[in-house]
C-alpha cells in the first residue's frame, strides 16, 4: 500500500504546479492585445506582402502616402503626404515633415522613391495597384512626383496601400532586392514596431510612441499577434478569453459570440462577394455558355440569404453598391428561376452534366455554397461533384483544367479602384480570373477606365464591363454579406476597412 | 449459467455461451451492417436533402442527432456514412490480412535468410508514420478515399505479418508437424493443413480488434482532409465540418464521434471475447 | 553486443533510405507548382519563374533527387517555400515543442498504464476491475482528435481550467531558450510559477494522446498479466505463503515486462503519427503542425523530412526497447545471445 501513497505523495506538488499554471487569461497585462491570426505570415516584407496574415504586420508597421475615410473611400485623408495634386500624367505629392523611422531615420521623398521603385522591380504583393507607374522624381526631399504610363485618376488612392520603407534599409540590402532581409525585419514609420517573430508561434508588435499620428486614450503598449490556424479554435478561444481578437471566426460562432454577455458586434462593409463561384469557360461541360446559364438560373439565392440570416444580399454584379461609383443600382437583380434553367440546359445540348468543383477549405461558407450548388443543380439533372482542397491546390485545380468551378470570396484593396478587381478577377491572365474568362474587348475597356476624367463617363463603363461579365455567365454571385466581427466589451474602436479582409488598425484601438 | 446447464453444453460439444455484453457487441455490429448495406431501408431522411430553415437544429423526435448546418438530418448521415467509414475499414483490413497472413506464413516457413529479409521489409513499413504515408500517399494520388485506403493498407499488412510469422514459427515445431513431415506432407499442403487451420483463430482475434483501429485511422484521415470528400458522410468528414459550428451545435460534433467509439468498442469486446474464448480452448 | 548494435545500425540505415525515397518520389508524382503560391497573387510570370528557378523546381527528377539525397548526407533537408528557411533549421526550432510532447505523453502513459493494469490484476473480478475494462473498451476508439477538441470544450471552454492551446501562455513571457524544453527551461531559470504554466500547457494534449493509448495498452498490459498469473510458478508462490502483494511485485511484474515492453514500441509508433493531429488542434508548434501546413501549400520538403525524422525516433526507440528485453528479462537473454 506503501506504494500508492507515494505515488500520490509525488503527483500532488505536481499537480498543485499545474493547477498554479492555469493563470487567469487577462492577468496583470490589460495593455497588451492577444490578437489571433488565421495563418502564418510567409513574409512581412511590404513589397510581397498580399494577405490577410502578412497586412496585419505591413499594415501597422508601416504608413502610407495618402488615407482615406472609412465611410467615405473616396474622401482621401492625408499621411505621410499632405497635399497631392494630378496634371495629366504627373502626380505631386508634399510630405509631411518630422516623421522618423523606427529605427531612427527621417523620413524624406528618397524613401518614397526607393520604396516603389522595389516595389515594381519585384512585381509582387500589391505593386499591381500601382503597375502604371512609369517614373518617381524626387524634386526635394520633402516633394515628389510620380509619373505614370497613361493619366490614372486613382494613383493618389491607390498609393495608400503602398507601405513605405526606409532608402537607407533597402540600400543597405542591395542583392536580390534584400528580400531574404524583408522577409523578416520591418523598419517603418507607422504606429507600432516589429519586435519579434517567433516562428509557428507569433509576431510581437511594440507601440511607436514617436509615430506622428494620433492614439486614443489607453492605447493597447504591446501586441502579440498570434497564428492559430484552426477556426474553431480562434472562435473558441475568442469566447473564452485567451484571445482579445481574432480574425476569421466562422460567421454562425461570430453571430453567436457577438450577442453574448461581455461582447459587442461590429458590423460592415468590405466583402465584394462571400462567396463567387467561378465557372470555367474552358473546361466541359461549363464552356458551354448555355450550360452555364442554367447553374447561374438555378441556383438557390434565397437558401444563401437564409442562411446569414439576412444580412446579406443577391449581389446583380461584381461590384457593391457600396463602392464610390458602382453600376450596381442600374443592373438587374438577379433571381432563382427553375424553369428557365431547364430551358438553358436544353439549349446547352449538355448530354452528360456532370462536373466537379474546387472549394477551398477552412471556410464554411464556400463549403455551404457549394452545397447549395449542387443540390440546386441535382434539381435539374445536373451532377455537382465537390473537393474541398486547401487554397492554394484548389485554385491550382481549376487553373490547370481540372476543375469546372472554384468558389472565392474576395474584398478588394483598393478603395475606390474598381479596375484592378476587375482586372484581377476577369481580364485575361489576371491571377484571380479562375473562370477563364476570355474578352479582348473587357480587357481594353477595364485598361481605359482609370484614365477618364469625367466620372459619368467611367460610371458608364463600369456598367458596361460589368454587364459584359452578366452575360457571359461566368460567375455566380452567391452572395455578398456585411462582415460582422464579434469584439469583447473591453475593447473599443475596432472598424473594418471597406478595402481590406478582416484586419486589425492597431492604432485606433483602446482599453475601455 | 447453471451448472448442469454447463455440463450439459460441455458434453454437447457446445462452446459456452457469450456474456452479454458480448451479445450486445454482435447486435451492435449486425445493425452496423445494416446500415453499411442497405441505409436507404432504415434512414430516416436523405442525407443530402437540404432543408436550411431547420438548419442546427439539436436533437429531437424528429431528428435524433439534429441537423447540420444545411439541414440536413445528421442521424441520416451518420446511417449512409457507415458504409464508407466502417465499409473500408473492413476492406484495408480483410486485405492486409489477407496479404500479410500469406507473406507471414512463407516467411515463417522459410529458412533463415529468407526468413530475415522478409522480416526487414516488414520493418521499413513498421517504422514508417502512418499519417506522414497518407499525406505522401495523397500529395501523388490526390485526396479521397482511395489514397485513405492505399496508405493504411500499406500501413496494415506488417502487423499481420509479424503475428503469423511468430505463430507459424511455433507450430511449426510442434509433434503434429513433425509427425506430418515425416509422412511426406510438405509445402503448401503441409501450411494449409497442419499449420494455418491454428493461426487462423489468432488472425480472426486481430481482424476483428483491428476493424476498429482503422476506423479511427480512417476518421482521422478525413478529419485532417485527406479522405473523403465532401458531401461524403464519412464519419471523419462529418467531424471536421462540425467543427465551425461546435460552439452552437454540440451534436454534430458529439454524436459522430460516439458512432465511432461504440463501433470500435463493440469490434473490441468481440475481439477479445474471441481471445478469451481461444486460451479456454487451448488449455492455457 | 557490438556485432548486434552495427547490425541493427546498418538496417536503420537502409530503412531510412527506403523512407526517404519512397517519400520523396511520392511528394513529386504530380508536379505541383508551389512557385505560384510563393510569388504570390498578382505577381508577373517573370516572377514566377524566377521563383521556380531559385528552388530548382524546374530541374528533373532524378536531379532534384540526387541532390536532395546528397544534402541529406550533411544533414541538409532541403529549403521550405513556405517558410523561406531551410528545413534544417525549422526542424531545429520546432522539434523540442513535439519532442517534449511525445516525451511527457509516453512518461505519462507508461506511468498510468502499469498503475492500472496493476489494479485491474490486483483487484480482479471487482469493481475496479470491471471499471478499468470499461474505460479500455470504450477508450481504445475513441479518436484522438475528437478527444482533444472534446478535453478543450470541457477544460477550457466549460471550465476555464486550461488553456486552450500552445505551448505557454500567450501573455507571459518564455523562459530563456536553453534545450528548447520548457519543463527544463523553466527550471533552469528558476521559475517555478512558470513551470506550472507550462505543465499545465502539456495537459490536454497530452491527454488526448495518452487516453486513447491508455485503452489498448492497459488491455494488453492486464492480459500479460493475467497470463502470468495463470502460470505455475504463481501457484508455488502462493503455496509458500508468498501474499499477492509480494507475489506481484517481485514476480509477476518482472516476468510480463517483455510483452508489455513489445506493446509498447508499437504504440509509439502510433503516438508518433497521431501527434500530427494533437499538435493541429491545439496550435502546438512542433514538426507536424509544421509539415501539415506546408503540405497544405504544396511544400512538400516538410513532409519528407518528418518522414525521415519521425522513422528515425521510432527505430532509437525500438532499438533502446529490444536492448532493455535481455536486461530485464533473464529468459530472452539466453534467446538472443
Amino acid at each position: 500500500m506503501n506504494r500508492y501513497r507515494w505515488c500520490i505523495v509525488a503527483l500532488g506538488p505536481l499537480i498543485g504546479l499545474a493547477a498554479s499554471g492555469a493563470t487567469p487569461l487577462r492577468a496583470a497585462e490589460p495593455s497588451t492585445l492577444v490578437w489571433a491570426e488565421a495563418a502564418e505570415p510567409a513574409t512581412i516584407d511590404p513589397a510581397k506582402v498580399n494577405v490577410n496574415q502578412e497586412l496585419t504586420v505591413a499594415r501597422n508597421v508601416y504608413d502610407h502616402l495618402t488615407n482615406f475615410e472609412l465611410e467615405h473611400p473616396d474622401h482621401l485623408l492625408p499621411a505621410l503626404a499632405l497635399t497631392w495634386k494630378r496634371d495629366g500624367t504627373d502626380w505631386t505629392f508634399t510630405l509631411r515633415h518630422g516623421v522618423t523611422f523606427q529605427h531612427g531615420q527621417p523620413f524624406t521623398a528618397a524613401d518614397v522613391k526607393a520604396t516603389i521603385d522595389r516595389d515594381l522591380a519585384i512585381g509582387q504583393g500589391q505593386s499591381y495597384l500601382v503597375s502604371d507607374i512609369k517614373q518617381v522624381t524626387v524634386v526635394d526631399p520633402y516633394t515628389v512626383r510620380i509619373t505614370t504610363q497613361q493619366p490614372d485618376v486613382y494613383l493618389a488612392a491607390n498609393l495608400s496601400r503602398i507601405e513605405i520603407m526606409s532608402a537607407a534599409d533597402i540600400a543597405a540590402h542591395p542583392k536580390d532586392h534584400g528580400e531574404a532581409y524583408f522577409t523578416d525585419h520591418a523598419n517603418g514609420t507607422g504606429p507600432y514596431s516589429f519586435v519579434s517573430w517567433t516562428r509557428g508561434e507569433q509576431i510581437i508588435l511594440q507601440r511607436n510612441t514617436h509615430w506622428w499620428g494620433h492614439f486614443p486614450d489607453k492605447p493597447f503598449d504591446r501586441v502579440i499577434d498570434r497564428f492559430v490556424t484552426d477556426a474553431a479554435t480562434r472562435a473558441r478561444g475568442l469566447e473564452g478569453g485567451a484571445y482579445d481578437l481574432a480574425n476569421f471566426v466562422p460567421r454562425d460562432e461570430a453571430l453567436r459570440i457577438g450577442h453574448l454577455p461581455g461582447f459587442h458586434l461590429v458590423e460592415g462593409n468590405n466583402l465584394w462577394a462571400w462567396p463567387a463561384i467561378y465557372l470555367n469557360n474552358t473546361l466541359a461541360p461549363t464552356s458551354n455558355i448555355d450550360f452555364r446559364d442554367a447553374l447561374v438560373k438555378v441556383f438557390d439565392y434565397d437558401a444563401m440569404t437564409q442562411y446569414y440570416q439576412g444580412s446579406s444580399v443577391t449581389p446583380r454584379g461584381p461590384i457593391p453598391d457600396w463602392v464610390p461609383g458602382s453600376p450596381e443600382k442600374d443592373l438587374a437583380p438577379i433571381k432563382q428561376d427553375i424553369a428557365a434553367a431547364k430551358a438553358a440546359l436544353d439549349k446547352s445540348g449538355v448530354k452528360n452534366p456532370v462536373m466537379t468543383c474546387s472549394v477551398p477549405s477552412g471556410f464554411a461558407e464556400f463549403a455551404f455554397a457549394g452545397t447549395v450548388l449542387q443540390a440546386s443543380a441535382a434539381q435539374i439533372g445536373i451532377t455537382v461533384k465537390i473537393e474541398q482542397l486547401p487554397f492554394v491546390q484548389a485554385i491550382d485545380a481549376i487553373k490547370s483544367n481540372h476543375s469546372n468551378c472554384f468558389i472565392l470570396g474576395n474584398a478588394n484593396l483598393s478603395p475606390v479602384d474598381a479596375t484592378k478587381f476587375l482586372a484581377a478577377h476577369y481580364t485575361t491572365g489576371g491571377y484571380y480570373n479562375t473562370a477563364h474568362y476570355d474578352n479582348p474587348a473587357f480587357d481594353k475597356l477595364v485598361a481605359q477606365i482609370s484614365s477618364v476624367t469625367d466620372p459619368q463617363q467611367r460610371y458608364d463603363m463600369l456598367k458596361r464591363a460589368s454587364q459584359m461579365i452578366i452575360a457571359s455567365h461566368s460567375i455566380i454571385w452567391a452572395a455578398r454579406p456585411k462582415t460582422d466581427v464579434p469584439v469583447p466589451n473591453h475593447i473599443g474602436g475596432y472598424r473594418i476597412d471597406p478595402a481590406e479582409y478582416i484586419n486589425v488598425r492597431l492604432w485606433e484601438l483602446y482599453q475601455k | 449459467m447453471s451448472g448442469s446447464a454447463l455440463a450439459i453444453r460441455r458434453a454437447r460439444r457446445l462452446p459456452p455461451m457469450p456474456p452479454a455484453i458480448v451479445v450486445i457487441a454482435w447486435l451492435a455490429i449486425a445493425v452496423l451492417l445494416l446500415f453499411a448495406l442497405v441505409p436507404d431501408w432504415l434512414a430516416p431522411h436523405s442525407p443530402i436533402a437540404l432543408d436550411i430553415l431547420h438548419r442546427l437544429q439539436p436533437p429531437g423526435l424528429a431528428h435524433p442527432f439534429g441537423t447540420d448546418e444545411a439541414g440536413r438530418d445528421i442521424f441520416s448521415r451518420v446511417i449512409y456514412g457507415t458504409r464508407y467509414s466502417l465499409g473500408l475499414a473492413i476492406v484495408i483490413v480483410f486485405s492486409a490480412a489477407l496479404f500479410g497472413v500469406a507473406y507471414g506464413a512463407i516467411s515463417g516457413m522459410a529458412g533463415r535468410r529468407l526468413d530475415n529479409l522478409m522480416m526487414r521489409v516488414v520493418d521499413v513499413f513498421f517504422g514508417f508514420p502512418v499519417l506522414v504515408l497518407a499525406l505522401a500517399v495523397a500529395a501523388a494520388l490526390g485526396r479521397g478515399l482511395s489514397s485513405v485506403a492505399l496508405a493504411l493498407g500499406v500501413i496494415w499488412w506488417p502487423g499481420f505479418a509479424r503475428l503469423v510469422r511468430g505463430e507459424v514459427q511455433r507450430i511449426r515445431e510442434r509433434p503434429h508437424v513433425e509427425a506430418a513431415r515425416a509422412l511426406g506432407v510438405r509445402g503448401v499442403a503441409l501450411m494449409r493443413r497442419h499449420i494455418i487451420p491454428f493461426v487462423v483463430q489468432e488472425v480472426n482475434v486481430r481482424v476483428t480488434t483491428d476493424i476498429g483501429y482503422a476506423l479511427v485511422a480512417i476518421t482521422a484521415l478525413s478529419f485532417l482532409g485527406l479522405g473523403a470528400q465532401s458531401p461524403t458522410p464519412e464519419w471523419g468528414l462529418l467531424i471536421r465540418d462540425s467543427r465551425s459550428y461546435f460552439g452552437d451545435a454540440w451534436w454534430y460534433l458529439v454524436f459522430p464521434g460516439l458512432m465511432v467509439m461504440l463501433t470500435t468498442a463493440a469490434f473490441s469486446i468481440t475481439g477479445d471475447w474471441l481471445a478469451r474464448d481461444r486460451h479456454l480452448g487451448r488449455g492455457g | 553486443m557490438l556485432g548486434l548494435l552495427a547490425r541493427r545500425g546498418a538496417w536503420s540505415l537502409l530503412i531510412l533510405f527506403v523512407v526517404a525515397t519512397l517519400t520523396f518520389f511520392l511528394s513529386r508524382v504530380v508536379p505541383a507548382d508551389p512557385a505560384a503560391f510563393l510569388a504570390g497573387q498578382n505577381a508577373s510570370p517573370e516572377a514566377v519563374a524566377r521563383i521556380r528557378a531559385e528552388y530548382g523546381l524546374d530541374r528533373p527528377l532524378l536531379s532534384q533527387y540526387v541532390a536532395y539525397m546528397g544534402g541529406l548526407l550533411h544533414g541538409d533537408f532541403g529549403r521550405s517555400i513556405r517558410t523561406n528557411r531551410p528545413v534544417a533549421e525549422d526542424l531545429r526550432a520546432f522539434l523540442p515543442a513535439t519532442l517534449e510532447l511525445l516525451i511527457f505523453s509516453f512518461a505519462l502513459y507508461l506511468l498510468a498504464s502499469w498503475f492500472l493494469a496493476i489494479l485491474a490484476v490486483r483487484w480482479r473480478g471487482g469493481w475496479v476491475d470491471g471499471t478499468i475494462r470499461v474505460f479500455t473498451m470504450l477508450g481504445s476508439g475513441i479518436p484522438v482528435f475528437w478527444l482533444g477538441m472534446a478535453l478543450q470544450f470541457v477544460f477550457f471552454y466549460r471550465l476555464g481550467w486550461l488553456p486552450i492551446g500552445g505551448r505557454f501562455p500567450i501573455r507571459a513571457i518564455p523562459p530563456p531558450p536553453v534545450t528548447g524544453f520548457l519543463l527544463i527551461d523553466t527550471l533552469l531559470g528558476g521559475n517555478l510559477h512558470a513551470f506550472g504554466q507550462a505543465l499545465a500547457a502539456l495537459l490536454l494534449p497530452a491527454a488526448a494522446i495518452v487516453i486513447n493509448l491508455l485503452a489498448v495498452g492497459t488491455r494488453m498490459s492486464r492480459a500479460a498479466l493475467i497470463t502470468e498469473y495463470a502460470r505455475p510458478y504463481v501457484r508455488t508462490a502462493r503455496g509458500k505463503g508468498a501474499g499477492p502483494g509480494r507475489i506481484l511485485y517481485r514476480h509477476v511484474l518482472r516476468n510480463a515486462i517483455a510483452p508489455v515492453l513489445a506493446a509498447t514500441s508499437i504504440q509509439f509508433g502510433y503516438m508518433i503519427s497521431w501527434v500530427i493531429l494533437v499538435e493541429v488542434i491545439f496550435d502546438w508548434p512542433g514538426i507536424g503542425l509544421y509539415a501539415y501546413q506546408s503540405f497544405e501549400v504544396f511544400d512538400y520538403a516538410p513532409v519528407v523530412a518528418l518522414a525521415i525524422v519521425s522513422t528515425l525516433v521510432f527505430l532509437v526507440i525500438s532499438l533502446g526497447l529490444d536492448l532493455l528485453y535481455p536486461w530485464l528479462d533473464p529468459r530472452m537473454r539466453e534467446a538472443t545471445s
